[in-house]
């Protein structure tokens, strides 16, 4: 039978109804100019840490180090003023500075920061008020004289992309707290390794050249070179380490010198795809996230270490029937597995095995901890200091005990996961029992945004909930990891990801990007409702809009509060606490 | 109907008992000053016209969405709260007859028909949401115009491809005499609102006996012409609940705003043929 089969395909494929192509590889489509970088230009990168500490002898068999760097890297010529991070923005490369120096920006001046200075600034009463006679009839009323020729920031095209420009670069330094950067100098490890968005902006002070490469490559490097993964963790720890676990609320009583002897023996893991939302399209009703997801441990095995989630979602199963269902969810700065090693220092007769397969969802990013190293450097100082109570384990590292999953909602809970909707930190949630549809929530949200409503009314919906198409502040943004211009960012020290219209091009990224189509792109007018057009294409100018929390408003999310029957709440979908007690409000 | 409202009265349970005390003693306090011949209308129809623009503070609470005056759902209980209140204060001063006078009898009917409107919105918007949302098809009722023209479109279209047909002409007929009238606009309301509409039922009967005297191809088309008429009762439906959902707020707002000019008046009026200048 099989060899009929062979000999089927092997007719068909004389035939001319196939066409024969080699197989796609991963470096089909290499990250940089294969014409403008070249084998011997590696031989630079290689002469300065952490690159030079790669040994070919740690690569398996058709693996080549020299191939990685080549294909998940490439070289960008800077002029001066050239900006190669903005602050706040996603990215997911690091940095070797080869020639030439760079200014870091600790602080910007107002007029040359990307973020949206002005809508920082919280509404006064007066002005709030104001907006019942000031707001526009002009459908997205734009001021024209922000646009173009004022800007602080230009761009300019290199190497096929486009790159922002500084264009007073000795006034911005005199203006900005800074620091230099020099050559040999390997950054924005941070990004590239956790998905966190870059710390600060750094221009060009002088003309340089940088090697650039893609997480992809760093993730292998690290995974194949111990000696290069050592040095690049050590730089993250000493870079990233206290500021993350002084966020757990655990961890963070640990003396820094424990840290630091934790961070030793710890080790960073990527699982998953950081590009999950790429092959999901647009989440319906009807679709769901359409990614494998990678087991990160599977239930039954021996536990080796203690999970911190530093970015991502962990998707927590037990074995049900002839399959495995969903008990819980563990995101970022909550831990898997302290529990059973808890249990286990208390009676060491119980046996350290996974409860639970624990699953990336989409895209992970965690920090590994050793048993024995939990053990001997954490257990005896939060035991010393009286940490370990239960609520608080309960809600850094929780058990997913049985009798607490009873109460809970399955297919509410597979829906959130399903649709990737738990990624919302102010999701909007309609209880359609309860809303009338008087449209309050969409007048109030208009009145906040100059007449502009920026949700509908509309969504995925599951019993009588609706997950409305409103921006959902999402823990991963994935809607700013294209973004060119930094113009869509996390407003620093809030979950809110706001949309700078001043440095926005229009391109569409972040709407495309954006899984839930919670991102629209506008035509925009001018003060007498002129619709601006793009001088040089003739195009209407487009702008990406989508709702900020009404973040400069006094109150906060005008929609929530104008709900004249407790039908609408912005809401953490990750936190069943929260969301049980809004469900049995 | 029950089950809402039920879970409805079942919260508001203590808001109730607060509530049913302080009118036990809104009617003591009416009864005593009654025996002791105190002003009573003077000081029940003071107390009225206070909770009347108490109870209006609730629409402006609405306009001024954009500052932190607590949330519209707070303002919301508080109105209809004070609106019970209002009923019985109404009641105290008033008394079970209607007034003599023009003036007198207009603000009472217009009194009554803001009450009944304000209870009837109050039990709509318990009952009807969930009915809403278990009816299948659910979609916002400024869209169903859109859809319905829609639909419209689609079935003229499935019609005159048919036209020309021998064996098609007892469905187009059909279609021109009457579903053609049935899909143009929303119909039986009333009979929605009660869950009894029937139409799309005897059409959709029609159609399975027209089935033996038209061809294969014409059959097809009464298929698809079914489903359409299905989906238009299920639009007629979202329309109905939607509609009557909104439609009585635009009374209970329009007659307020008519009662605050209106009490105004009884007030100058009162006053005025108390101080004896000539009313």
């Amino acid at each position: 039978m099989a060899n009929e089969s062979h000999t089927e395909l092997q007719d068909r494929a004389e035939s001319a109804a196939m066409l024969h192509i080699s197989p796609p590889t991963r470096w089909d489509q290499p990250f940089g100019d294969k014409q403008q970088f070249t084998p011997e230009m590696v031989q630079a990168i290689l002469r300065h840490e952490p690159f030079s500490l790669l040994a070919a002898e740690n690569f398996p068999t058709g693996r080549n180090f020299h191939d990685l760097l080549l294909n998940d890297g490439r070289i960008t010529h800077y002029q001066r003023g050239d900006i190669i991070t903005h602050v706040g923005a996603y990215g997911s490369s690091c940095f070797l500075l080869l020639s030439g120096e760079l200014r870091l920006m600790l602080s910007l001046p107002e007029h040359f920061d990307v973020s949206d200075k002005k809508r920082d600034k919280i509404t006064s009463v007066y002005s709030a008020l104001r907006q019942l006679w000031s707001n526009s009839a002009i459908a997205e009323r734009r001021d024209a004289s922000r646009y173009g020729k004022h800007q602080e920031i230009n761009t300019r095209e290199a190497d096929g992309r486009l790159i922002h420009m500084v264009e007073n670069l000795p006034e911005l330094i005199e203006a900005a707290h800074s620091e230099v950067v020099e050559s040999g100098t390997f950054f924005g490890e941070i990004s590239a390794l956790t998905r966190a968005p870059r710390a600060a902006m750094i221009v060009a002070e002088s003309d340089a050249v940088i090697y650039e490469l893609r997480w992809q490559g760093l993730r292998d490097l690290r995974k194949w070179d111990a000696g290069f993964r050592i040095w690049v963790d050590r730089l993250l720890a000493q870079r990233n380490m206290l500021p993350f676990f002084t966020q757990n609320k655990i961890l963070r009583h640990l003396p820094p010198e424990q840290i630091l002897a934790v961070a030793e023996h710890a080790s960073f893991e990527q699982l998953g795809d950081t590009h999950w939302y790429r092959k999901s399209g647009k989440i319906s009703s009807a679709n769901r996230v359409n990614s494998a997801e990678e087991i990160i441990m599977a239930q039954g095995s021996y536990l080796d270490g203690v999970l911190l989630i530093r970015g991502g979602f962990v998707r927590v199963m037990e074995s049900y029937g002839s399959a495995e269902r969903t008990i819980g969810v563990l995101t970022e700065n909550q831990m898997y597995g302290l529990h059973t090693v808890l249990e286990h220092h208390k009676n060491p007769q119980r046996p350290l095995i996974m409860a639970h397969t624990i699953k990336a969802m989409g895209y992970v990013d965690l920090l590994r901890i050793p048993t024995h190293i939990v053990i001997s450097h954490i257990l005896p100082i939060l035991q010393l200091k009286g940490l370990v109570s239960r609520d608080l384990l309960e809600q850094v590292a929780p058990a997913f005990e049985q009798e607490e999953f009873e109460h809970r909602d399955q297919a509410l809970l597979e829906t959130l996961l399903d649709k990737h909707i738990i990624n919302g930190t102010a999701t909007m949630l309609i209880d359609m029992d309860r809303c009338v549809g008087c449209d309050d929530c969409v007048r109030a949200c208009a009145t906040a945004h100059d007449n502009n409503p920026r949700f509908i009314r509309h969504g995925t919906e599951y019993a009588n909930l609706q997950f409305t198409n409103a921006c959902m502040q999402c823990r991963d943004p994935v809607c700013t990891v294209d973004c060119p211009t930094g113009a869509i960012v996390r407003k620093e020290g809030t979950r809110v990801i706001t949309i700078n219209d001043t440095a926005c091009i229009g391109c569409g990224n972040c709407a495309r990007s954006c899984p839930y189509d919670n991102i629209r792109l506008v035509t925009v007018s001018d003060q007498q409702g002129r619709l601006l057009m793009n001088e040089e294409t003739n195009q209407p100018i487009k702008k990406a809009t989508k709702c900020d929390l009404c973040v400069d408003q006094l109150g906060g999310p005008a929609c929530a509060r104008a709900c004249p029957h407790d039908a609408l709440t912005r809401i953490d979908t990750s936190d069943p606490k929260a969301l049980r007690q809004w469900l049995d409000r | 109907m029950a089950g809402p409202l039920t879970h409805y009265f079942k919260r508001s349970l203590s808001t109730t008992l607060i509530l049913a005390l302080v009118i036990a003693g809104l009617i003591t306090v009416w009864r005593i000053s009654d025996t002791r011949f105190y002003q009573v209308s003077e000081w029940t129809g003071w107390s009225l016209f206070g909770l009347v623009l108490l109870l209006v503070l609730y629409n402006v609470r609405k306009k001024i969405s954009m500052l932190p005056v607590g949330r519209a759902w707070y303002w919301r209980r508080m109105h209809t709260w004070l609106g019970w209140l209002a009923i019985v204060v109404f009641v105290l001063h008033s008394g079970w007859q209607p007034p003599a006078g023009k003036l007198n009898f207009i603000l009472w009917l217009f009194m009554l028909i803001i009450f009944a409107s304000g209870i009837f919105g109050l039990l709509l918007s318990i009952a009807l949401p969930p009915r809403i949302t278990r009816s299948e098809g659910r979609v916002q009722l400024e869209r169903i115009p859109r859809i319905r023209a829609g639909l419209l479109r689609k079935a003229d279209h499935l019609i005159a491809r048919l036209a020309k047909e021998q064996g098609s002409q007892p469905l187009t007929d059909f279609y021109t005499q009457q579903i053609r009238h049935y899909l143009f606009k929303p119909r039986e309301f009333a009979a929605h609102c009660f869950n009894s509409a029937n139409q799309a039922r005897k059409l959709i009967n029609s159609l399975d006996t027209l089935s033996r005297y038209i061809d294969k191809t014409a059959d097809e088309k009464a298929e698809q012409l079914r489903q359409l008429i299905d989906y238009k009762h299920r639009l007629d439906r979202q329309y109905s609940l939607q509609f009557l959902l909104r439609v009585w707020t635009y009374v209970h707002v329009a007659f307020s705003i008519s009662l605050l000019v209106l009490v105004v008046l009884h007030v100058i009026v009162n006053y005025a043929y108390h101080l004896e200048l000539g009313f």
